[in-house]
């Protein structure tokens, strides 16, 4: 357990807005990571799960019973937004590969084009994962998430937790871009 | 945790261990089981690997912004203190509820939601009460043809935004397809900053080999002293899409978090 998470919600569910920020700020990097692999890196949808996590983090604080860590909760509220989100932007265009823009008068060097594209070459490995396989690996892999944990996020056994984890681990390790990757790194 | 593992339940327990998600006596059962198991330790080299894979295709996802933006904050906030007003103390969402029963917000009210909770009927009623006060209030207000106020300078509540983007030629050895972007900003009334948020599209069919994209931003609160700014900013493509997507720009202001959007489309590289 976090004491620290733990006490913010507390707070967060007197309506304390203060608590609520710092919250934000603690979650925000890694729910925004979990939520670009979940919705392929749609930037807009992206930003629009984030919004609902938060706000229902805030409308929903005094609902939490201290049955998991406030992670796995938050982690929890975060995979249903981007559930809702992802079914209602199904039909539009989705995004294609492309490169993190740089701030105002900023040029790109070769060395940080080479950076780029080893990084789109590593997150299409992850992004042609099945859902449900990249879903536990990131979970546990990158997380640190229980599989108990990330079965409770996803509300599935952690059997299936585990058993999505080792074919994760096959389809990764039978990836030869991910073999090539590794050659040009090395 | 029982020390005594079996090969079987040590597996189960490998990739967590890998991860370092396991309290240290669980932690410390595996070891003991690893120190004279070669094949759970090959197993474990394996999880090893897949771990540090994962870790920095996910890492870098966010090289270039982990700071939480404030302008986000912004909206967050402002939906936060809109249920306040109006559904005031009330938090409802449980853990074991289904993803369509999650509530996101005053504008995703759920039927079933309101069929089983009386207090929700009584904030409809007040709500819908208030918008037919405003509704007759600005009728009348209308109908005063000598107090009309004055047109918004913004020519509208939700400021404007208009994009060009152009192809330019790289320099020295630079690979890939090179843009300039320039963005005309009108504020709403009350800003006084903004952010440039973008996304690339094509439609599904185009969309290959595999969808994927980034977060990207241009002049990250940018001053709005005079209620209109330019933005300039660039970026590439690493590879040719023909045909050339759209670039969807959204201007997000502040303080308030109103948005407006805009789509310009992208000509040929050089």
């Amino acid at each position: 357990m976090n004491s620290a998470d733990d006490a913010c919600l507390t707070s967060i569910a007197q309506g304390d807005q203060a608590a609520m920020s710092e919250l934000y700020e603690r979650y925000y990097p890694r729910l925004s990571r979990y939520l670009w692999f979940r919705l392929h890196g749609d930037a807009p949808s992206v930003d629009e799960a984030l919004q609902d996590t938060f706000v229902a983090v805030w409308r929903s604080a005094g609902t939490f019973r201290g049955e998991c860590t406030v992670a796995t909760w938050i982690f929890r509220i975060a995979q249903r937004c981007s559930i809702h989100i992802g079914q209602r932007r199904s039909q539009q265009p989705k995004p294609l590969s492309f490169t993190q823009i740089q701030g105002e008068g900023e040029t790109a060097s070769s060395g940080h084009e080479e950076q780029t594209l080893t990084r789109i070459a590593l997150q299409e490995v992850l992004l042609r994962l099945p859902d449900k396989q990249r879903e536990v690996a990131l979970l546990v892999l990158v997380h640190r998430f229980t599989s108990e944990e990330a079965a409770k996020i996803l509300q599935v056994p952690s059997g299936t937790v585990r058993s999505r984890l080792r074919a994760a681990r096959a389809s990764l390790l039978n990836d030869p871009a991910l073999r090539h990757i590794e050659e040009v790194s090395s | 945790m029982n020390a005594e593992l079996t090969c079987n339940q040590c597996c189960d327990l490998l990739p967590e261990f890998a991860a370092g998600a396991m309290s240290a006596s669980e932690s410390d059962a595996i070891a003991s089981h690893l120190a004279h198991c070669a094949a759970c330790r090959q197993e474990l080299a394996q999880w090893r690997a897949m771990v540090e894979m994962t870790r920095r295709a996910e890492a870098l996802v966010a090289a270039g912004d982990l700071t939480a933006p404030s302008a986000l904050w912004s909206v967050v906030q402002q939906r936060m203190t809109a249920q306040s007003s109006v559904v005031t103390g009330e938090r409802f969402m449980e853990f074991d509820q289904q993803p369509s029963e999650v509530d996101l917000g005053v504008s995703r009210i759920t039927p079933s939601r309101l069929e089983r909770d009386p207090q929700w009927r009584t904030g409809i009623v007040a709500i819908v009460a208030a918008v037919l006060l405003i509704a007759l209030a600005a009728t009348v207000f209308a109908l005063r043809p000598l107090q009309r106020s004055a047109p918004n300078p913004a020519g509208s509540t939700n400021g404007s935004l208009a994009c060009t983007v152009q192809s330019t030629q790289p320099s020295g050895n630079s690979v890939g397809f090179h843009y300039s972007l320039t963005c005309t900003v009108t504020g709403p009334e009350g800003a006084t900053a903004y952010t440039l948020m973008g996304s690339l599209s094509l439609s599904p069919v185009d969309a290959t080999p595999s969808p994927t994209g980034d977060r990207f931003q241009w002049c990250p609160n940018a001053a709005l002293s005079t209620g209109k700014a330019t933005c300039q900013g660039s970026f590439f493509l690493p590879s040719p899409l023909p045909p050339y997507p759209a670039l969807t720009v959204t201007a997000i202001f502040s303080p308030g978090g109103r948005q407006v959007k805009t789509t310009v489309a992208i000509p040929a590289s050089q």
